[in-house]
C-alpha cells in the first residue's frame, strides 16, 4: 500500500506536505506525534473520508476503521452493529464478540456499555469486515491503564490470526512500540 | 427494584374527560337551548342513531381514508425534501424561499386552486391536503437532517453502507423523533384540512356531513361527527403512533437491554 500526500490544507493552513508512506502486507505501522500534527487527517485520507487533498492512496484493498469514538449505532443491538455494518453472519459476529471477551453483550444496546467495552465492539466490527488494511485512530485513549493493556493484548491476538496491514494512530509512544513493527514520528515540520 | 413511573396514569386522563363532560352538561343546562348547545346525553343518543343507520361509519371511513392518503403522501414527499435540503446547502439556498412561500400559503387558497385546476375530484382533494402539509414536514425534517451525526455517516461510508441500508439503519433512526413530532402535528392538521376540503367540494365525509347539518342548524349532529372523528384520531394516536414511537426510542430507555 502506498500513500502519497503532496499537500493537504484546511483553508490557508497546510496540514500535510510531501508525505509518503509505504506499508507492506501484514506490516503494522504506528503513526505518532503531538496533537494537531495531521495524524487523524492522514487516517481520514487513507480511509477515503477526505478526498480534498493533493496526492493519492493506492493498494489499500478493503479498509476498516476503528474510530476514536466507537461510532456504534445506538438503536441496534451489539450483534446487529457487526452484521449490519460488515455483512457478516450472526455466528461470525458472536465469534468475534467472544474474541474481544464480550459475548454476553450481543443482545444489548451500545448505550448500556462502558467506553472500554464499546471500543472493543468497535474493534470487533472492524475485524468482522475482514479488511486488508485496518486503521485505528487512538483506540486506547481515555481508557484506564488496565483496560487499555487488555485491549492491546486482544488487538495483538486478533492480528496474529489474520493477514492484515495495520496503521495505528496514537500519541502514546509506548502503545506504538508495543503493537507496531515500525513507528513513524510525524514531525511538526510535516506541514 | 423497578421504579415507579412519574407519568400520570390513564385514570387522570379519564377524570379530566369526566370533568369536561360535566362542565359541558352544566353549561348546556344553564343555557337551556338544546338547538344551540345540546347536552352530552343528547349527543350520545344522536351518535348511537347515526351509528345504527350506518351513516356515521360511512362518512368517518371516507374522511379517514383521505386523511391517511394525504398523510402518507405528505410525510414521504416532505421527508425527502427536508432530507435533501438539510444535507445539501446549495439545494437549501435555492429551495428555502419556495418553502417559506408555501408555508405561508393559506390552506383555503391551495384547496380552491386544486379544485379549479384538477376538478372536484378525489385526487384534487387529497393533493390539496398534502400540499398544505408538505412544507411543514419538510421544515421539521430539514432540522432533523441538519442534526445527523457526522461520525455515523463516516462509519457508514467506511463500511460501505449505502442506499436503502444506510437510510434504514443510520439515517431514519436518527430522524425518528422528528418523524414522530411531524406525524403528530401532521395528523391533527391534516384531518382539519380534510374537513375543509370535504366541506367545499366532496359528497361524503365528516366535512360534508358537517356542511349539511350546519345548513340545517343541527348543532347536535355537527358535534356527533366532530367528536366521533376526534375519537378516531385519538385511537390512531394511542394505538398506532405512540406504540411506534415507544418502539423506535426503546434504545434510549435506561432499562434498555
Amino acid at each position: 500500500m502506498r500513500v502519497n500526500v503532496t499537500r493537504k490544507a484546511y483553508g490557508d493552513t497546510t496540514i500535510l506536505r510531501d508525505f509518503t508512506l509505504e506499508v507492506a502486507d501484514r506490516e503494522r505501522v504506528a503513526l505518532t506525534g503531538p496533537s494537531g500534527i495531521g495524524k487523524s487527517t492522514l487516517l481520514r485520507i487513507i480511509a477515503g473520508l477526505d478526498a480534498d487533498f493533493e496526492g493519492q492512496v493506492t493498494g489499500a484493498g478493503r479498509i476498516a476503521v476503528a474510530f476514536q469514538e466507537p461510532t456504534l449505532l445506538p438503536w441496534r443491538s451489539v450483534r446487529d452493529n457487526l452484521t449490519i455494518a460488515t455483512g457478516c453472519t450472526a455466528p461470525e459476529a458472536d465469534t468475534l464478540l467472544s474474541a474481544v471477551e464480550l459475548p454476553h453483550t450481543a443482545d444489548r444496546f451500545p448505550g448500556t456499555l462502558s467506553l472500554g467495552q464499546a471500543r472493543r465492539i468497535s474493534l470487533a466490527r472492524a475485524f468482522a469486515a475482514q479488511p486488508d488494511t485496518l486503521l485505528l485512530d487512538e483506540p486506547f485513549t481515555s481508557l484506564d491503564h488496565e483496560v487499555s493493556a487488555r485491549m492491546q493484548d486482544l488487538l495483538s491476538a486478533l492480528l496474529e490470526a489474520r493477514p492484515i496491514r495495520l496503521i495505528l494512530v496514537t500519541h502514546e509512544p509506548a502503545e506504538a512500540q508495543r503493537i507496531a513493527d515500525r513507528v513513524i514520528l510525524l514531525p511538526a515540520t510535516t506541514a | 427494584m423497578p421504579q415507579k413511573s412519574d407519568r400520570p396514569g390513564w385514570q387522570v386522563s379519564l377524570l379530566s374527560i369526566g370533568v369536561f363532560l360535566l362542565l359541558w352538561a352544566l353549561i348546556a343546562f344553564v343555557a337551556q337551548s338544546p338547538q344551540t348547545l345540546p347536552t352530552p346525553l343528547t349527543v350520545a343518543r344522536l351518535t348511537i342513531a347515526e351509528l345504527i343507520s350506518g351513516e356515521l361509519l360511512h362518512h368517518l371511513g371516507a374522511t379517514l381514508l383521505r386523511t391517511i392518503a394525504a398523510f402518507i403522501i405528505a410525510m414521504t414527499i416532505g421527508a425527502a425534501i427536508g432530507l435533501v435540503m438539510g444535507t445539501r446547502r446549495r439545494v437549501n439556498a435555492w429551495a428555502d424561499p419556495w418553502l417559506i412561500g408555501l408555508l405561508n400559503l393559506p390552506a383555503l387558497v391551495t384547496i380552491a386552486l386544486c379544485y379549479i385546476w384538477i376538478g372536484l375530484t378525489e385526487v384534487a382533494a387529497i393533493a390539496a391536503v398534502a400540499i398544505n402539509k408538505i412544507p411543514l414536514v419538510a421544515t421539521q425534517m430539514r432540522e432533523g437532517a441538519r442534526a445527523l451525526d457526522r461520525s455515523l455517516n463516516d462509519m457508514a461510508h467506511v463500511f460501505g453502507l449505502t442506499g436503502i441500508k444506510k437510510l434504514r439503519h443510520v439515517v431514519i433512526p436518527q430522524l425518528a423523533p422528528y418523524f414522530a413530532a411531524s406525524g403528530r402535528t401532521g395528523l391533527s392538521l391534516i384531518w382539519k384540512i380534510v374537513l375543509v376540503v370535504e366541506f367545499l367540494g366532496r359528497s361524503n365525509g365528516v366535512g360534508f356531513q358537517i356542511h349539511q347539518y350546519f345548513q340545517l342548524f343541527d348543532v347536535g349532529r355537527v358535534l356527533v361527527y366532530a367528536i366521533s372523528f376526534i375519537i378516531v384520531m385519538l385511537l390512531v394516536e394511542t394505538l398506532i403512533l405512540q406504540p411506534w414511537e415507544r418502539r423506535a426510542t426503546m434504545w434510549r430507555r435506561p432499562d434498555a437491554r
